[in-house]
C-alpha cells in the first residue's frame, strides 16, 4: 500500500501545479493583446509590491487587467506615461507626470493626446501653485480627486462595474455597430454626460481637507466644517436638481469656470471675488437678479465673522498685512469670538460641567442613601 | 394610614405646610418649568429629527416654540415678582423668607443626617420647618431663576446688547437650564414623589396640607411648637399669635383649615 502512496501524491502535486499554472497564467485574450509591452508579465500578480523606504508606506504594484482595460486609459500603452521605464526588469519608475504626450491622436487635431492644457490650468488656480503651499500635503494632485481612471472602472471604484451604465450603452449600440473601437468610443461619450462626481461627493471631497480646521490655518484660511449646517447643503442632501456643491460657487461651469480653476477669493478674476460675486449668485438656475448686498451674506456658516470684520477694517481703510489676514481668519471662530473670548465661553462650559458632575453627584448619592435609610426605617415600623 | 392617590386619609390630622397663595406660586413655576424645559430643550434636537416628524409644518412648529418659550418665560417671570413682593410685604412671606434663611445649625444637621444615613451615627437629627435640603432646593432656585431670568431677557432682546454678551447669555442659559433640570429630576423628584411613603405624590402641593406623621416625622422641632402652641391655648394664654408666628406664617391663613381638619 505504502509503494502506491507515492505516485498518487505525485499525480496531485501535478494536477495542482497545472491549476496554479493555469490560474495565474491565463487572463483574458483581448487583455493580453492590450498588453503590446507584456508588463503583465510581471504585473499582473496581484502580491507585487513593496514598503516605501522612506515613508513607510505600502506600494502596490499590482495591476488589474479586466480593470485597465475598461479604464479611460484602455488604449495608451504603459510607456505612454511610464516614460522612463525602457528596460525590464526596470529600475523604480518616477511618477508620472499628467501633462506628458502620449502617443494616442486626438481626433480632433490628429496630433498627438495630451492633459497639457487641463494641468496648464490648473497650475494656474489655487490648488495648482499658490505661495501659500509651503508643504506638498496640502496640495492636490491630479490623483487626488482622479480616483478612477488608472485601474478602475469609469464608474467609480465603489461599484466593481466595468465601464459606463449598461442601459445607457445599449441605447447606443442599438444602431451603432457593436465592436470593440464603437464600445471605446461610445463608453467616452457617454461616460461624460453625467458629472464623475454627485453633488454631495464633492461636497465630501472637498471638505476632507478643508472642513480640517488646523490643516485650514497652515494656509490662513477658513474651514468649512459648518458648511452642512447651512440650507445650501440641505439642497445638496436631498438631491435638488439645482443645489448648490462647492463647484457651484468656486467653480461655477455655467460662468466658464471648472474644478482645475479654482481661483484665491482675493483674486480679481475669480467668481468668488467680492465685485463677481453678486455674478455667480445670480447665475442662471440659481439667485437670478443677486444684488451685490445679496451676495455678501453668509455662505459657509463659518468665518463669517472673520470676513466682515476684515471687510469692516477696510473700509477704515485700514491696510492689513497677511499675518493679519490669517490671524483674523483663523484666530476667530464662526460666532465672530476672539481666542480670549473663547476661552471665556469654555470656562463658562467647564464650570458649569464640574457644577453638575459635584452637585449632581452629591444629590444622587444622597438620595440613594435617603431612600436606603427609608426602607431599612420601614422594615423596623420607624416610618409613616 | 396610606395616603391613597389624591386624597387624604381621614384617621389623621392634617396641618398647613404652604399657604394657598404659595400653592398657587408653586403651580406657576412648575408648569412655567416643565414646559420652558421642553420648549427650549427642542431647540438642541437636531432639525432633520423635527422635519422628519412634523414635515412642512416644521417652521411653523420652530415658530410657535420660540412663541410658547417666551410667553411661558414672561409668566414665569411675573410669577417670580409676584412670589418676589408677596417675600417682602406680607407677613407670612416675610417668615417662609426668613425661616428659608441657611444658618450654622443647617450645616451641622447636614453632617449629622449624612453621618446618620452612612449608619455611622445613630443619632437622627431634628428638623425645623425647613430641612437643609429644602434650603438648599430654594436658594438654587432662587440663583436659578434669576439667572435664567436675565440671561433670558438678553436673548430676547439680543439687537440692544453687545454680540458677545449675547453669546456668554445664551452660552449660560443653556447649561443653567440643564443643571436646574438635573437638580430637579434627582432631588426635587425623589422628595415628593419618588421617596418610599411619598410616591406617587406628595399631595402638599395640591391642598398645601401635610400629615400629622409627615410633620413629626420630617420636621419634628415644628411639630413640638404646634404641640406647645395648642397647650398654651389650652391653658388660656390669650395672646397665641406671638408663638404663633414662630412655626410660619400659614398660621394666618390656614387658621380655620387646621381646626376643620382637626375636627374631621
Amino acid at each position: 500500500m505504502a509503494d502506491k502512496r507515492v505516485p498518487e501524491a505525485v499525480f496531485l502535486l501535478v494536477i495542482l501545479y497545472f491549476v496554479i499554472f493555469v490560474c495565474l497564467t491565463w487572463s483574458p485574450r483581448s487583455a493580453r493583446a492590450a498588453d503590446q509591452e507584456n508588463c503583465m508579465l510581471c504585473h499582473r500578480y496581484s502580491g507585487l509590491g513593496c514598503f516605501d523606504k522612506e515613508t513607510g508606506a505600502k506600494r502596490i504594484f499590482y495591476v488589474s487587467e479586466g480593470l485597465y482595460r475598461n479604464s479611460v486609459h484602455n488604449n495608451v500603452l504603459c510607456s505612454h506615461c511610464h516614460t522612463d521605464v525602457t528596460e525590464v526588469p526596470h529600475k523604480p519608475a518616477k511618477k508620472v507626470n499628467c501633462a506628458t504626450q502620449c502617443h494616442v491622436k486626438d481626433p480632433s487635431t490628429n496630433k498627438d493626446f495630451s492633459h497639457k492644457i487641463v494641468v496648464d490650468e490648473f497650475k494656474k488656480s489655487v490648488h495648482g501653485k499658490s505661495p501659500l503651499f509651503t508643504f506638498e500635503e496640502g496640495q492636490p494632485r491630479c490623483k487626488y480627486c482622479h480616483t478612477n481612471p488608472l485601474y478602475s472602472p469609469l464608474k467609480g471604484i465603489l461599484a466593481q462595474k466595468p465601464g459606463c451604465e449598461s442601459e445607457a450603452l445599449a441605447r447606443c449600440v442599438a444602431c451603432h455597430e457593436k465592436s470593440p473601437w464603437a464600445s471605446r468610443f461610445l463608453k467616452h461619450f457617454v461616460s461624460r454626460t453625467a458629472p464623475r462626481w454627485n453633488k454631495k461627493q464633492i461636497v465630501d471631497l472637498c471638505n476632507n481637507c478643508h472642513a480640517d480646521k488646523k490643516l485650514m490655518q497652515n494656509f490662513g484660511l477658513e474651514s468649512t466644517e459648518n458648511f452642512k449646517q447651512t440650507f445650501h447643503w440641505r439642497n445638496v442632501k436631498y438631491e435638488a436638481e439645482n443645489g448648490a456643491d462647492c463647484l457651484s460657487c468656486h467653480g461655477p461651469q455655467k460662468l466658464g469656470f471648472s474644478a482645475h480653476t479654482i481661483l484665491p477669493v482675493d483674486d480679481p478674476t475669480s467668481p468668488l471675488y467680492a465685485e463677481n460675486r453678486a455674478k455667480t449668485c445670480g447665475q442662471s438656475g440659481c439667485h437670478q437678479g443677486a444684488t451685490k448686498l445679496f451676495a455678501s451674506g453668509a455662505v459657509h456658516g463659518t468665518g463669517v465673522k472673520a470676513a466682515l470684520l476684515e471687510k469692516k477694517l477696510r473700509a477704515e481703510g485700514e491696510e492689513i498685512s497677511p499675518e493679519e489676514k490669517k490671524k483674523l481668519r483663523t484666530e476667530i471662530d464662526d460666532a465672530g469670538m476672539t481666542k480670549l473670548q473663547q476661552t471665556i465661553i469654555w470656562g463658562i462650559k467647564t464650570f458649569y460641567k464640574v457644577m453638575i458632575i459635584l452637585v449632581g453627584g452629591f444629590m444622587f448619592i444622597h438620595q440613594l442613601l435617603d431612600l436606603r435609610i427609608t426602607l431599612k426605617e420601614r422594615r423596623e415600623g420607624r416610618h409613616h | 394610614m396610606a395616603k391613597k392617590w389624591g386624597r387624604r386619609a381621614e384617621d389623621q390630622e392634617w396641618f398647613p405646610r404652604l399657604s394657598r397663595v404659595e400653592v398657587w406660586q408653586h403651580n406657576i413655576v412648575w408648569i412655567c418649568f416643565v414646559l420652558l424645559v421642553a420648549t427650549g430643550m427642542m431647540s438642541l434636537i437636531p432639525t432633520d429629527w423635527v422635519t422628519a416628524l412634523f414635515g412642512n409644518y416644521t417652521g411653523q412648529v420652530y415658530y410657535y416654540r420660540r412663541v410658547a418659550h417666551l410667553i411661558l418665560a414672561a409668566i414665569l417671570i411675573a410669577g417670580s415678582i409676584w412670589h418676589l413682593a408677596y417675600g417682602i410685604f406680607t407677613k407670612p412671606g416675610r417668615q417662609m423668607l426668613i425661616d428659608m434663611i441657611p444658618n450654622l445649625n443647617d450645616a451641622i444637621q447636614m453632617k449629622q443626617n449624612i453621618l446618620y444615613m452612612l449608619g455611622m451615627s445613630d443619632f437622627k437629627p431634628k428638623f425645623d420647618r425647613f430641612d437643609y435640603r429644602e434650603k438648599m432646593e430654594y436658594i438654587f432656585g432662587l440663583i436659578g431663576t434669576t439667572v435664567i431670568c436675565v440671561t433670558g431677557v438678553v436673548m430676547t432682546f439680543a439687537p440692544f446688547f453687545p454680540r458677545f454678551m449675547v453669546e456668554v447669555c445664551g452660552t449660560i442659559h443653556l447649561c443653567e437650564a440643564t443643571l436646574a433640570s438635573i437638580t430637579i429630576s434627582i432631588w426635587h423628584f425623589y422628595g415628593v414623589h419618588w421617596k418610599p411613603g411619598k410616591f406617587p405624590q406628595d399631595t402638599s402641593w395640591i391642598d398645601g396640607l401635610v400629615s400629622m406623621e409627615h410633620l413629626k416625622h420630617e420636621h419634628p422641632l415644628q411639630w413640638e411648637r404646634v404641640m406647645k402652641e395648642r397647650q398654651m391655648a389650652k391653658q388660656g394664654v390669650k395672646d397665641a399669635s406671638s408663638v404663633a408666628t414662630s412655626w410660619g406664617g400659614q398660621h394666618d391663613h390656614h387658621n380655620n383649615t387646621t381646626l376643620e381638619a382637626g375636627e374631621e
